[in-house]
């Protein structure tokens, strides 16, 4: 009877293994999910619907990928959500990693950007330090100067990556600023236009209209290399700075829950590349007035260790600016 | 009035086509629990890839415009809001309801959000040339006063039970603090649950405390919304007649609309409310409102509609999005080469000329078929309350999910339900704590700005700032002052005549 039973279970075993092995063969079988930590309409958003029809053309069935949108926290939530999913290739997700490591370093959060299995990186945006078009402030060497016991820095929020960027270049430079916080982009570049604020750092995407149309002007790119349109504005390397030429910029990565099985990481990585250099996904990204930046699995796994350690480098100054009310 | 030369543009055979459909599409995303305006264009954007720039101005505006018609319908049949700019609309239009005045009620919606619409727009159009300026006149101080102003409304909407009204209120001061605070951007009063980093949303907050408090009351009778009333389908000219008369209202909360659109930040929601809480303010008959005063539902349909106008301004003087709508609208331009921002007033004047004859025709179209098809959907209020309850709750329910799609917000509806069943039987204000709940993000993000760049004197020494203190001062003292006059003049007549 014992004999009986053990034998069932060895059957059962083996037929579970079998059955499991035939399951990762065969992958993918059923919808894909792609999370996104922000609301429709922003440029996480935009990305991840943009990639998800090529993804999906890409994958050895043509299995279907949906954006699934989950907003809050400023994408803590879905990067929560994430972390806890099963990795099991059906829910991926694109990251904000810049924003999150911030905030991963600023409060207690479930997910960890080191355990995350990385895909690749779809795209970059450049920093950039911005201050009024007709105002006072010709250079960043403006701000040396010191004419005021304290810079008005327009933010989007102190915990916001670009804020961070600002604060950790004005410590270095040894300058007094105080934020003006606001609830977003919009806000916080009319306060830099209106004159209630000196100067404001974010995404080049993000302000290049607004430098275009006049209304501000760049007064620092960073970059390993001067933008081709501002020859004469300087890169952090210029004013000395040449380790926040990069580290800080802000990336989109796409990710899947740690653990990932190496052969499903395989298909998925595959797939994202091809989707990525499709001639016709270039066209569609191209109306959008976005520039893809693609870096592999391996790369994408470097750059987010190279920007938790930037951010661990300036985790005084970072945490001196979260608890400046308690000064 | 530039926009009229671009009307002809408007009125050809494909580009109405699309209008009237897209009108379609926004009124039944706005019907739909929880989405709005925002929702419907997004939804659009991929369909504009394939269209001329025209087409697609026409396509998203149109929807956008009608969305906000749709939304105001749940609003005054079931007290659930679409959208959370129809939340005030609940306050005034479902009591109307209850008294079989539905009709009354839609028809004056549906007119005050065409014609403030087309308010809105014409002010939008003839503020082009001064547009930049006008905008970087308001700074924080005066986004302050206008908070302070927006909470003086809450002793208006409560006199009588002042005591109740102030509790209800704190308590609203209290949820909106929930979240993530605006000084260093870390969490506050979330208890270590992700969801409230956000806040406690507003539409479930409403659907809960007006819409689910509302069912269970209905599930306790036999009879209707509108019990025992002969209900009219149908256009009512009443409703018509109704904004004629308070032709006066109408304007002022069109222009409150325009305003508080104008400044990126303060958004719409807050622009409703602004324009009740002056209604309330400033009517004879301040009691009324709340139980059926068609002037509330006038004031916050016009302001609505008006504030699009508004919206616009930033939009197209700088690029800036006034909203979130709007910034969906700038991304959907921009694919088609147009970038929002200083040359629109001049270099792209005549699109942006087209734009605006496109969203006025939108509101017309919008207009009419939200008459045709909103009134007839008044037989609702006429089954029978216990038989309505289970699918108001569910309505209700997939509102709070839709605006969002996260459970934490259907779990706050429900529990602002058993919240608002209490409020109602103890004479508590719900419209006090969701004044306060929507104005306390404004009144201390907006306090933090003043301070860091006036300083503590900027309250007192900026024109608007001062004339918006100075008007929430009167508002307060007025009925006081009213009142002592009042008793004077009977004390003397009775002294006269003993």
């Amino acid at each position: 009877m014992v004999l009986k039973r053990n034998v069932v279970t060895v059957l059962v075993t083996f037929l579970l293994l079998v059955g499991g092995s035939t399951a990762t063969a065969a992958y993918p079988d059923k919808t894909i999910e792609f999370v996104v930590g922000y609301k429709p309409g922003g440029g996480y958003s935009d990305w991840a619907q943009a990639l998800a029809p090529f993804i999906e053309k890409h994958l050895p069935r043509k299995t279907n990928v949906v954006v699934r949108h989950m907003d809050g926290a400023g994408s803590a939530i879905a990067a929560n959500y994430m972390q806890k999913a099963r990795p099991d290739g059906y829910t991926i997700g694109i990251y904000n990693v810049a924003g999150l490591a911030a905030t991963q370093l600023a409060r207690k959060v479930q997910y960890d950007l080191s355990k995350v299995t990385w895909l690749a990186r779809v795209s970059y945006d450049d920093t950039v330090a911005v201050v009024n078009g007709k105002g006072p402030y010709k250079s960043m060497l403006d701000f040396k100067k010191q004419t005021k016991p304290e810079y008005v820095v327009s933010t989007k929020g102190l915990a916001a990556t670009n804020t961070i960027t600002g604060a950790v270049t004005f410590a270095k430079m040894g300058v007094k600023w105080k934020p003006l916080n606001h609830a977003g982009t919009g806000e916080s570049v009319l306060a830099v236009i209106r004159g209630d604020a000196d100067i404001t750092w974010g995404s080049f995407e993000s302000l290049q209209q607004y430098i275009s149309s006049g209304d501000l002007k760049l007064v620092l790119y960073y970059d390993s290399e001067r933008h081709k349109e501002f020859p004469t504005v300087p890169i952090p390397a210029d004013l000395g700075m040449a380790e926040l030429n990069e580290s800080m910029n802000s990336h989109r990565l796409i990710g899947a829950p740690p653990g990932l099985a190496a052969d499903v990481r395989t298909v998925l990585e595959t797939a994202i590349r091809k989707a990525v250099e499709d001639p016709e996904f270039a066209n569609a990204v191209k109306k959008m007035k976005r520039t893809p930046a693609y870096l592999d699995g391996k790369q994408s796994t470097e750059l987010v260790q190279n920007v938790l350690q930037s951010y661990q480098t300036y985790a005084d100054t970072v945490k001196a600016l979260l608890s400046q009310d308690k000064q | 009035m530039g926009f009229l030369s671009q009307l002809g543009a408007v009125f050809h055979w494909d580009l109405m086509l699309i209008m009237v459909g897209s009108v379609m599409f926004g009124l039944i995303v706005g019907v739909l629990p929880g989405l709005g305006g925002t929702i419907a264009m997004v939804l659009l954007i991929p369909l504009t890839f394939g269209m001329s720039p025209e087409a697609s101005i026409v396509l998203l505006l149109a929807a956008y415009g009608a969305s906000n018609f749709g939304g105001s319908i749940t609003s005054i049949l079931i007290n659930t809001p679409g959208d959370a700019v129809n939340a005030a609309t609940t306050f005034d239009g479902y009591p109307l309801a209850k008294q079989g005045k539905a009709g009354m009620a839609i028809t004056a919606s549906m007119f005050c959000s065409a014609l403030g619409g087309l308010v809105g727009l014409v002010v939008l159009d003839l503020m082009i040339p001064v547009a930049r300026k006008l905008i970087l006149a308001f700074s924080y101080p005066d986004f302050f006063m206008l908070a302070v102003f927006g909470l003086t409304v809450i002793a208006v909407v409560t006199r009588g039970n002042t005591f109740r009204g102030l509790i209800s209120a704190l308590f609203g001061l209290l949820l909106a603090y929930v979240g993530t605070d605006p000084i260093v951007g870390g969490e506050r009063f979330t208890f270590g649950v992700d969801y409230l980093w956000d806040g406690i949303d507003l539409v479930a907050v409403i659907t809960g405390l007006f819409a689910v408090g509302e069912a269970y009351t209905l599930s306790q009778q036999k009879e209707s919304i509108a019990s025992d009333i002969e209900v009219k389908s149908g256009i009512s000219w009443e409703g018509i007649t109704a904004v004629v008369k308070n032709y006066w209202l109408f304007l002022r909360s069109c222009f409150i609309g325009i305003y508080l659109g104008m400044v990126p930040g303060v958004g719409g929601v807050v622009a409703s409310f602004m324009a009740y809480g002056t209604a309330v303010q400033m009517s004879k008959t301040p009691e009324k409102f709340g139980k059926g005063a068609i002037e509330g539902v006038i004031a916050v349909e016009s302001a609505n509609d008006a504030k699009e106008g508004g919206n616009l301004l930033p939009t197209l003087a700088f690029g800036i999005p006034g909203n979130s709508a709007m910034a969906v609208l700038i991304g959907g331009l921009m694919m088609h080469g147009l970038s929002p921002g200083p040359e629109m007033l001049t270099k792209n004047i005549d699109t942006t000329e087209f734009l605006i004859a496109a969203a006025v025709v939108g509101k017309f179209v919008a207009m009419a078929l939200g008459l045709m098809f909103g009134t007839r959907l008044i037989f609702l209020t006429k089954i029978r309350g216990n038989l309505m309850a289970p699918g108001i709750v569910a309505f209700a329910l997939v509102a709070a999910y839709g605006a969002g799609g996260k459970l934490g917000d259907v779990i706050v509806a429900a529990v602002f339900g058993a919240i608002g069943v209490f409020m109602q039987k103890y004479g508590y204000s719900r419209i006090s704590l969701i004044i306060a709940l929507v104005l306390g993000g404004l009144l201390e993000s907006s306090y933090h700005q003043s301070m860091t760049t006036f300083g503590a004197s900027g309250f007192f020494t900026r024109p608007i700032a001062l004339t918006l203190f100075a008007i929430a001062v009167f508002s307060l003292v007025w009925p006081v002052v009213r009142n002592k006059i009042k008793g004077e003049d009977k004390a003397k007549a009775q002294g006269v005549n003993p």
